[in-house]
């Protein structure tokens, strides 16, 4: 009984807060507006009044997730207000190019990952680089690794027998992933490119539409993220894991080698990381006070807790390490994109 | 079945359940009415409340929040024109068209009743048939996806508000319109000129409410004051009982038609109006009256649009199957309480099934008993001034559109497609084809490039499959019989329908059918007091005097 009344109570407060929080949707574009604090004169203060945060993904999403963990954690750190606001699009392209245009006064910030900074200016002819954003430090590290599966009827068991086919009739075995320029698609590419292994890719909308096609019979594999329903239906038979993206094989799929077993060691690069940055030309010190703020926030636990244990690096690594792993994305996506 | 319908209400008629699933209609019903701020967006801004709930209960309030919207789009576009989401462009053509017949309350009063029953027969066959559906879904692969869209394309170009070249030309330029933006397959931006604002192509919200809203405002400007004059006509709020008698059958099948097609993967609420509202037109026995204030035309596509959003939970509660964006993130939802959609859902976890489905029974009822009442206020929203109700509307549609993505971009997007909408509207062109086709566009062009990588560019493909075929073979026989019945009993059917309607706008309707759609100059549309008066003809007679 006790624990009924204060299920009922916990029920009721939620109820409030999302009525609460469909108010403040309301206003929420005039407090973004709002906060335009004019940044002149080199002389001042850093932080001179509130920071904008953007996420350049849309609310709901492991980004938006991640940047609002963050967000009153840095406010505190740096003793003001930071502000997340979602501005969407062009696979965080339109939100990256929003903070880039604005001051590089630490005053806004943005969450990036090598996708948005690194890859999308190549792939889509933008006119901005990872020249014009200041790193300040890794944020998180996204493990969650692809999956390659085919489905319970499928004539290959294991990884060995379905790369076999597919060299002995290239362009044959088709292979669905989540989305045309998807660490996924792009892997599968290199597979092609540097192993000479190849698979027809086809491109669905979201891992959902692919996962759909696979139960149907219409593709003959997929290559998606290791979400609990794959690894489900991998438990109950539905599915057959083939190989794994991860550099090692995963705890809770241990008889599924890694693709670097099956002899393609470079294909290692489908990993997600956020880091937090901010328009390039950043003074040093308040690159400095940022990245001390960051790192006081990741060993925060209540922070850690809501963005993941398991995602957060054990040391902490700066905007210089994460501009490392910048590079070397670019190059292997100029190799394959062209530019 | 009956064991577990005892386990739903008993989930869904607990007191923390009732309010959420009230939490979530009324929700749902405001944010349908609001442009801009969609199921999907509220979803996404509500789901980490959720986590703090019992599993049912989020479902529950989610679920409420997705059909209430299906409604709340429904009002604006009825009293406005101004469709908030695709399913509801349909529901212009002729709830618009009865609003400026001051016959609003009818329209809206119908919607409501259709829903509810669309949304009550969806949840009768949710628990009856879940389980062996789910699997015929699956077998809807990319090529059988083709054969639906040019299915839904065809019925978009017959839709035949006015002259049918002028819908083909309309439905093309949505097609084309649908090309902006990342290429699905190769990623490759297209047409975007180098601008990141682009790359998305252009959001469905600017478009519909740049054409149809906007548009519409201007086109009311450039009248003086067109609005006023029909709030002034507004007097029955209850559908009567002629409405209820025209209203049944396209309920009816509107139901059936729902609930099949909510069930496909990604067809959903668009395709289900389009389809209900074309069988409709062909089956009524004045087809003529469509476009021009039918209530056969809201009755049939609210109550498809409802069902559906109710079926889709098929494939996504059995299969564990997603087949739009806001079952994707309901899907997220479950994800995170630790629960798997899925074939094991029902066994494991009946509370949730069921709960759902009986909430949604519940949630239903709420939106049918709160919303009849309200009938009658958002009807008198009407006769607030012209320029008092034109300046809000403007302002809420470009907040709307801007706080999709918070780019500014969409505001001037919305204004341009404001523009074309008002010059379209003068140039007799319609907006609904190019909306509809713009929806439609990408889910084919997805499909065929799918279908083609598959086969490994082999066209054979697309007669290969049972599915397909079926649907080709359907197209071919509906055309067939059309084009024989035109040729049969083309003219004796047009004097039969003058027989069948008072004299002098049997007249009227006669000669007007054996003219051109240009030179129609009717006289005083007016005076006509028969309930399906063409007003659409009357103001087209007003701008033609006016040039």
């Amino acid at each position: 009984m006790h624990s009924m009344s204060k299920r009922y109570r916990r029920s009721l407060i939620t109820a409030g807060a999302i009525m609460g929080v469909m108010l403040l949707a309301g206003c929420s574009g005039a407090a973004g507006a709002g906060n335009s604090a004019a940044p002149d004169g080199e002389a001042a203060a850093f932080p001179n009044g509130d920071i904008r945060f953007v996420i350049p993904y849309s609310a709901g999403g492991p980004t938006d997730v991640t940047a609002r963990a963050l967000a009153p954690c840095l406010g505190d750190a740096l003793d003001t207000n930071v502000i997340a606001e979602n501005i969407t699009g062009g696979s965080g392209s339109v939100g990256l190019q929003d903070m880039i245009s604005k001051p590089a006064d630490g005053q806004t910030l943005a969450i990036v990952s090598p996708g948005m900074v690194a890859l999308s200016p190549i792939a889509n002819g933008l006119d901005y680089s990872r020249e014009d954003v200041s790193s300040v430090g890794v944020i998180s590290y996204s493990y969650s690794p692809m999956v390659l599966v085919v489905g319970e009827d499928s004539p290959y068991s294991s990884g060995e027998e379905f790369f076999a086919a597919a060299e002995e009739a290239p362009a044959t075995l088709t292979v669905g992933v989540s989305g045309a320029s998807t660490p996924q698609a792009i892997e599968l590419q290199r597979l092609a490119d540097e192993y000479n292994v190849e698979v027809i890719v086809v491109p669905f909308d979201g891992s959902a539409g692919a996962i759909t096609a696979l139960l149907g019979g219409h593709v003959d594999s997929v290559f998606v993220n290791d979400q609990e329903d794959v690894v489900q239906r991998i438990g109950s038979g539905d599915f057959t894991a083939l190989a794994v993206s991860s550099p090692e094989r995963q705890a809770h799929l241990p008889d599924t080698p890694t693709l670097v077993e099956l002899g393609y060691d470079d294909l290692t690069l489908a990993v997600t990381i956020y880091a937090l940055a901010a328009p390039a030309g950043m003074p040093d010190d308040v690159v400095a006070t940022l990245s001390d703020a960051l790192e006081e926030c990741l060993s925060n636990p209540e922070t850690v807790s809501a963005i993941g244990e398991n995602y957060i690096l054990p040391e902490y690594q700066t905007g210089e390490e994460f501009d490392g792993f910048l590079s070397e994305a670019e190059k292997v996506y100029t190799r394959i994109l062209g530019s | 079945m009956l064991d577990g319908l005892f386990i739903g209400f008993g989930v869904a008629l607990d007191p923390i359940n009732l309010l959420y699933v009230f939490v979530g209609v009324v929700i749902g019903t405001a944010i349908g009415v609001l442009p801009g701020l969609g199921p999907t967006a509220t979803i996404a801004l509500l789901l980490p409340l959720t986590y703090a709930l019992d599993p049912a209960t989020a479902i529950i309030m989610l679920a409420g929040i997705y059909y209430g919207s299906m409604y709340g789009g429904t009002i604006t576009s009825v009293l406005l024109r101004m469709p908030g989401e695709a399913a509801s462009v349909v529901t212009t053509f002729d709830g618009y068209q009865m609003a400026k017949q001051g016959r609003a309350g009818p329209a809206l009063g119908i919607a409501a009743i259709g829903s509810f029953i669309g949304g009550i027969v969806s949840v009768i066959g949710l628990a009856i048939f879940a389980p062996m559906l789910a699997d015929a879904a699956l077998a809807f692969g990319p090529v059988a996806m083709v054969a639906l869209m040019v299915l839904g394309l065809l019925l978009v170009t017959s839709l035949g508000m006015g002259s049918s070249w002028k819908a083909l030309v309309m439905a093309t330029v949505g097609l084309l319109l649908a090309t902006v933006g990342q290429d699905q397959i190769s990623g490759m931006p297209r047409f975007n000129f180098g601008s990141a604002s682009l790359l998305d192509g252009f959001d469905f919200v600017a478009i519909a409410m740049g054409l149809f809203g906007v548009g519409e405002i201007l086109h009311n400007l450039e009248q003086g004051g067109h609005l006023n004059k029909i709030a002034k006509k507004v007097t029955k709020i209850m559908p009567t009982r002629d409405d209820a008698k025209r209203s049944a059958m396209p309920i009816v099948r509107g139901s059936l038609l729902g609930f099949f097609i909510g069930i496909l993967p990604g067809g959903g609420g668009v395709l289900s109006s389009l389809a209900s509202y074309a069988l409709e037109k062909r089956v009524a026995k004045h087809p003529e009256r469509f476009g021009k204030g039918a209530i056969e035309g809201v009755a049939g596509p609210e109550t498809a649009n409802n069902a559906s959003s109710t079926s889709a939970f098929v494939p996504l509660l059995v299969l564990g199957i997603p087949s739009n964006v806001v079952l994707a993130l309901i899907f997220g939802a479950l994800l995170i309480q630790g629960i798997t959609p899925g074939p094991s859902l029902i066994p494991n976890h009946p509370e949730i099934f069921w709960g759902v489905v009986a909430s949604m029974v519940i949630g239903n009822t709420m939106l049918l008993i709160l919303n009849m009442p309200m009938v009658g206020v958002f009807v008198q929203l009407l006769r607030v001034p012209m320029g008092i109700l034109v300046t809000f509307a403007i302002a809420i549609v470009l907040i709307g559109t801007y706080s999709i993505a918070n780019d500014p971009f969409d505001i001037w997007l919305v204004l341009g497609f404001g523009i074309l909408g008002w010059l379209m509207k003068r140039t007799g062109f319609d907006p609904g084809p190019l909306v509809l086709a713009f929806v439609l566009g990408p889910i084919l062009e997805a499909s065929v490039r799918q279908s083609l990588l598959i086969s490994g560019g082999d066209f054979t493909v697309f007669i290969g499959d049972p599915i397909a075929i079926t649907i080709y073979t359907l197209i071919a026989v509906g055309i067939a019989f059309a084009t024989i019945r035109r040729f049969t009993k083309g003219r004796p059917s047009v004097l039969e329908q003058a027989r069948n309607i008072p004299p002098v706008t049997g007249l009227i309707e006669l000669v007007r059918s054996r003219r051109d759609a240009k030179t129609r100059t009717t006289t005083d549309a007016s005076a006509d007091a028969a309930a399906y008066t063409a007003t659409g003809e009357g103001e087209h007679a007003d701008s033609t005097s006016k040039q």
